[in-house]
């Protein structure tokens, strides 16, 4: 198992939408907070970060976007390529075991992508707070909400990444994990209210599902219980998802 | 006797309302070169996929190195090497990338193992190249070193020549044969080229719509081929029955483009041309020639066929 997280991990070190997407959220972070640097609120600028911790929970506003769709984009070409370029025949066939195999592609595949995520909130945390100040708001402890903070945005990543590792595994081509993956977060949360109104547990269910948990994970003022809601919440989906992943790839015939 | 590498024992697959193989039993023997001949769609392709473990056997079992299922079998893939259909790489990565992901994997200690593989396949010098740029035979002969990497005790090689020209057609030949004699390595090999199969292999297995319909040594294979004189003549009518009559005997054919295969008097051509040119036929054409591969594969799948 320890070879087969070594090489994902040389893979993935070596994966050019990995790179790609972790320059664009670090350069787009740090213009991020220029922009609010530079942009006065009392000369007819619009933005209006005024401290680190103001601006990490706009991040973490924005990240929601990166967590869905720029996953997407990483399970397109790391996991669905693998088919594509046919070197997942070569996987299949190296004396691991099918079940081996994808574990050791999720596992690396969900710690990148926690990676990624963190890269939007992280810049604009420590930049924000280099150029503002760390900011202090009342009624909250500053280290414990940054604390919090980067703990929901790691644990939801791992689940939102097992979910499109698990549509990747399924799918297996790259234009369509990323095509369903898109589609599927974008329409999610509709499908979930309109079905609630018609099925009461499924309103529930969206209450506590992982795409109703993003929607609220930077509120500054989140009651401990949905924190700690929100935490395993998201570790059941990740575990489950790649469970989901593993099950549906040991029955698949690579062709 | 060598022990058997490979047995597969009724093997089938099906898809389905096709049969993609048929009741097969496959064996190769340890230190064997085993060609694999068959039509497009034959069944090759899905034999060596149901070896690899890439598709599963709708009934059947197949037998690697003693190990007949479960973890076992999956153990067993890890002394074989494996390159299927189109060379798999990284396109993003250099040939010593692609290598060294596999040798993670694998668990092969020291990095001088890459360097040493891409000696061996001549691509030591390729430096900082990705593989998307390679050419096809460059492509070949890296999917061969990943094969390679690990010291394999079995290769299967799914048309390992397809996009070499003809001086890489013979290197991957010697390259195979050198692996095979000097490190013992066993290998099973499909390729298009026939001629270039008969050139390396020790054992065949011919194989038609889903079905082993043979399998031979190459002694057996010589054996087989059957001699005979090649005749073209201007009338080759009047040749045949002057052969009936003159010669006394039936053992020949006239192909559909009037050419006269005679299977009988081998061992007197000169007889055999007087006779023709004493009937007043001219002679285009006379020599002894063999069936080679190619035309005992035809023969054998009922002509027409092109492997």
């Amino acid at each position: 198992m320890l070879n087969l997280l070594r090489s994902e991990w040389y893979k993935l070190l070596r994966n050019r939408a990995f790179w790609l997407l972790l320059s664009v959220l670090f350069v787009s972070a740090a213009a991020f907070v220029l922009l609010n640097y530079f942009d006065d609120p009392n000369d007819g600028g619009a933005l209006t970060g005024k401290d680190g911790l103001d601006m990490l929970t706009t991040a973490m506003g924005g990240n929601n976007y990166i967590i869905k769709i720029g996953l997407s984009v990483l399970a397109g070409f790391y996991i669905s390529s693998e088919y594509a370029t046919g070197t997942i025949k070569r996987a299949v066939a190296s004396g691991y075991g099918r079940a081996k195999y994808i574990t050791a592609k999720m596992i690396v595949f969900i710690f990148g992508s926690m990676l990624t995520v963190l890269v939007f909130p992280a810049v604009n945390a420590v930049l924000g707070t280099m150029l503002f100040g760390l900011g202090e708001w009342p009624g909250i402890s500053e280290s414990a909400f940054l604390l919090k903070s980067f703990a929901l945005t790691l644990v939801l990543s791992a689940a939102f990444a097992a979910v499109t590792g698990a549509i990747a595994t399924l799918l297996t081509d790259s234009g369509k994990t990323i095509g369903f993956a898109f589609v599927f977060y974008f329409f999610a949360d509709g499908i979930y209210v309109m079905a609630g109104k018609h099925l009461p547990f499924v309103e529930t269910l969206y209450e506590h599902s992982i795409f109703n948990l993003i929607n609220h994970y930077a509120d500054p003022y989140m009651r401990a219980s949905r924190f700690s809601e929100s935490l395993y919440v998201s570790l059941f989906v990740a575990i489950a998802f790649t469970a989901i992943a593993v099950a549906v790839f040991r029955r698949k015939e690579i062709k | 006797m060598n022990e058997f590498v490979l047995r597969t024992h009724q093997l089938t697959k099906q898809y389905k309302n096709q049969t993609a193989l048929d009741r097969v039993d496959v064996s190769i023997r340890q230190g064997t070169i085993y060609g694999f001949i068959g039509q497009n769609g034959a069944g090759k392709s899905t034999l060596m996929k149901l070896v690899t473990g890439l598709a599963f056997p709708t009934s059947g079992t197949v037998e690697l190195f003693r190990a007949t299922g479960g973890s076992e079998l999956v153990r067993a893939r890890r002394r074989m090497g494996v390159s299927i259909e189109s060379p798999a790489l990284y396109p993003q990565l250099t040939a010593t990338e692609n290598l060294e992901a596999h040798r993670l994997q694998q668990g092969i200690p020291g990095r001088d193992a890459v360097k040493r593989t891409l000696e061996l396949v001549g691509l030591s010098g390729t430096g900082r190249k990705k593989a998307k740029n390679f050419s096809l035979g460059m492509k070949q002969r890296l999917a061969l070193g990943v094969a390679l990497l690990g010291s394999p005790e079995f290769l299967i090689l799914d048309e390992p020549t397809n996009g070499l020209d003809p001086m890489g057609v013979v290197e991957m030949r010697d390259l195979l044969t050198k692996l095979n004699r000097e490190m013992g390595i066993t290998i099973l090999i499909s390729s298009h080229i026939l001629s270039e199969l008969h050139l390396l292999a020790t054992h065949y297995g011919i194989i038609h719509k889903g079905k082993l319909l043979e399998q031979l040594t190459s002694r057996e294979l010589q054996e087989k081929c059957r001699q005979f004189i090649h005749i073209k003549v201007d009338c080759p009518e009047r040749a045949a029955a002057a052969i009936e009559r003159e010669l006394a005997t039936t053992a020949f054919e006239v192909t559909n483009d009037g050419v006269i295969r005679l299977f009988d008097h081998l061992n007197r051509p000169a007889a055999v041309s007087s006779m023709l040119v004493g009937e007043g036929l001219a002679l285009e054409q006379f020599m002894p020639m063999g069936e080679d591969l190619e035309s005992y594969f035809t023969t054998r799948i009922g002509g027409g066929g092109h492997a």
